[in-house]
């Protein structure tokens, strides 16, 4: 009963660190951003670069979100940049984007699975039980970060700003703000977390070039559910979705799971269509 | 304001999981297969064979759950075709080698299978890998009377026409393997495996020697494709206690259950058929260490043929390359089907089948023969214990002589 708990509560927070950046960058500037998983891959990669110079896989966490803002920054600059008020357009240009990273990933680290030692392998005694020790530091690690990620929309002048861009753009503009700044700040943000979340998922997942996808199509379900907008229906989104998901798989049978989870996706579509956290209408 | 609506996001989440569900780059791989096609094969050099070439399809798991086999499989299949094709080609004119990316997608399977025979017009195939892209290019290949040679192992009853394999059947590899884990490894067996054809019907032998053994199954579930979270299951199977846990969670995802698995304090012993040298390769050397696998080839097996075999394999890629089961299994049927071929004299149907009933081959895993009324090899059976992740940290404790296939390709038990 208790590990059900700590499994479901550990879930809600791997799903939200992962799905935050896709959050951030498409409730900010409605940019679908399709190479969310291969940016995620490559922070996790990150890792994979610094264990095979006998660094610990701590360096690849810190660095990752700086390898990967880097490339977000390219990214913008180069591609995305010029595509934002063609939303249908950004698509297709993060789908080729994603494919780009994912053959540019396969020459540098081959096409096999690549490992990442375990940096706390025990286990911790908690409420009468033994639970692993990196799912903890997982688990906390993503609550600050998701944390931090909350703080900065809602209490800090940058959010106070990000939010104006967002809602009366000339107006914004007009009263000083670089919306330009904001808009490349935001997808070098994104890139950055998916970045620190696959360099902080490397130890637990198989890694090889092609499982960018499979944390996409996750962290999709997260931001649909929650609502498109802001972060916070994301971060809102992500706990229920990880905790349905972890009560109810360790009830039935994993494949049922699975499948009432997007039954319920489909019915919290039905009945809130704006998504479960956001009020008001269809937005437009 | 933002100017999209939650309509273009809800599309971009259909375009997203229409990817993910091809395997991600079957979407792209569609387009064209340049990378993929072999330019050396078909040359030909100094008294090297000339004319017409043999054209070969091979489907290989090159993106998807299987992609970390995919490179091994292809550059497995074109050292064949290549030694082939240096020592006079088949009949005397070459193979043309040609590999379509399956995805471990039976529905891009089976459109790859059908572009090789329709617009290719391929003489024979090898190929595939999990059972339910196997049992779907078979529909496709058997009405198209084009030979399908299977490099893998898999759970038994495909006794067919145009069907020829090289990997193990239940009875020449779980059946040897279940009295050794419960001699040695514990009675009590949890078993877990992805939701398809070939964890199911390889748990229904497993089930049926360990209950005539009169062991236990203390668990058996079966998790869908793409699992990112086993931690559920991890508890379950701890609850149950069991002395062995017998995993068969397919490709990438299971190498993310061991993974996970290595998190939680689990005290059995871990055992499986399905732990090759390309799964060991992505974890992490603590985490391999001690799972018993089992099966016909490893690469750390003594033989002149397997050192010739990996020498040329690493001379292709570098010394730390993996060749596993799959690779060695794709090398083996290429070089049976040509043998066949020219036991045959022809590669004409029925003619080459004729040909490939009874032909040998001295395979890296030693001698291949294959049985004529199944066209199934026998094949030898080691059982190796993982002391690492490389390649060379499978000792192998235990050896047997070749097994013939079952004479009805090991129809399931019922259960």
């Amino acid at each position: 009963m208790v590990t059900t708990f700590l499994n479901s509560v550990s879930l809600a927070a791997i799903l939200g660190l992962v799905a935050i950046g896709l959050a951030v960058i498409f409730g900010v500037r409605g940019v679908i951003n399709l190479a969310h998983g291969e940016l995620f891959v490559l922070g996790a990669y990150s890792t994979v670069w610094f264990d095979g110079r006998g660094l610990s896989l701590w360096f690849g966490v810190v660095a990752a979100p700086f390898v990967v803002g880097a490339i977000g920054w390219a990214l913008e600059v180069t591609v995305v940049r010029r595509l934002y008020t063609r939303p249908i357009d950004t698509l297709v240009a993060t789908f080729g984007l994603s494919i780009i990273i994912r053959e540019i990933i396969k020459l540098s680290f081959g096409k096999g699975s690549r490992n990442v030692p375990l940096p706390l392998s025990g286990q911790v005694d908690l409420l009468g039980t033994s639970y692993p020790q990196y799912r903890l530091f997982l688990t906390a690690a993503s609550a600050v970060i998701l944390g931090t990620v909350a703080w900065l929309a809602v209490r800090t002048d940058i959010g106070v700003k990000v939010r104006a861009v967002i809602q009366r753009r000339p107006m914004a503009e007009a009263m000083g703000i670089d919306g330009r700044r904001i808009d490349q700040g935001i997808f070098v943000m994104g890139a950055a977390l998916a970045g620190l979340a696959g360099a902080l998922m490397a130890p637990l997942i198989t890694l090889n070039p092609e499982v960018g996808p499979t944390f996409l199509a996750r962290s999709f379900l997260v931001v649909i559910i929650g609502g498109i907008g802001s972060v916070l229906p994301a971060i809102g989104s992500a706990i229920v979705i990880g905790l349905s998901e972890g009560l109810i798989s360790s009830y039935i049978r994993p494949v049922y799971a699975q499948m009432l989870l997007f039954v319920v996706a489909i019915v919290v579509l039905c009945v809130r269509p704006t998504g479960l956290f956001r009020r008001g209408g269809e937005p437009s | 304001m933002t100017n999209i609506s939650r309509r273009t996001f809800l599309a971009g989440g259909t375009v997203l999981t229409a990817g993910a569900a091809l395997g991600g780059s079957a979407l792209l791989t569609g387009c064209g297969n340049d990378d993929d096609t072999d330019k050396s094969a078909g040359t030909t050099g100094s008294g090297g064979p000339s004319g017409e070439p043999w054209k070969l399809g091979a489907l290989i798991p090159i993106t998807g759950i299987e992609t970390q086999v995919g490179e091994s499989m292809k550059i497995s299949t074109q050292i064949a075709v290549d030694q082939i094709n240096a020592t006079g080609g088949i009949l005397g004119r070459p193979i043309q080698l040609i590999i379509e990316d399956e995805a471990s997608d039976p529905a891009v399977a089976v459109d790859k299978a059908r572009k090789l025979i329709q617009q290719d017009e391929v003489t024979f195939m090898v190929g595939t890998l999990i059972s339910a892209v196997r049992n779907a290019v078979l529909e496709v290949t058997a009405a198209a009377k084009v030979p399908l040679f299977n490099p893998t192992y898999y759970e038994g009853g495909l006794c067919q026409e145009y069907f020829a394999s090289t990997g193990a059947l239940p009875n020449q590899q779980i059946e040897p393997f279940i009295p050794w884990i419960y001699d040695n490894l514990g009675k009590s067996f949890y078993l877990i495996g992805s939701d398809y054809v070939w964890p199911r019907g390889s748990f229904a032998f497993v089930k049926s020697y360990v209950e005539q053994l009169g062991g236990k199954i203390v668990g058996e579930e079966y998790v869908p494709f793409g699992v990112t979270d086993f931690s559920a299951s991890i508890t379950r199977i701890l609850d149950a206690k069991p002395d062995v846990l017998y995993p068969l969670v397919a490709g990438s995802d299971g190498i993310t259950f061991w993974k996970q698995l290595a998190g939680f304090d689990f005290k059995g012993k871990r055992a499986s058929h399905s732990v090759s040298e390309a799964i060991v390769a992505g974890l992490d050397a603590e985490v391999a260490k001690g799972i018993i696998s089992a099966g016909p080839y490893f690469m750390v097996i003594d033989s002149p043929a397997n050192r010739t075999f990996i020498e040329e394999y690493h001379s292709r890629l570098d010394d730390s390359a993996v060749v596993d089961t799959f690779g060695e299994g794709m090398y083996d049927a290429v070089h049976l089907l040509a043998e066949g071929a020219k036991r045959a004299g022809s590669l004409e149907i029925p003619a080459l089948m004729k040909g490939i009933q009874g032909a040998t081959f001295d395979a890296p895993q030693g001698r291949l023969v294959v049985d004529a009324a199944t066209q199934h090899a026998s094949l030898g059976f080691h059982i190796a214990e993982i002391k690492g992740n490389g390649w060379r940290d499978f000792e192998i404790l235990e050896s047997k002589e070749a097994i013939a296939p079952a004479a009805d390709c090991g129809i399931a038990p019922a259960t």
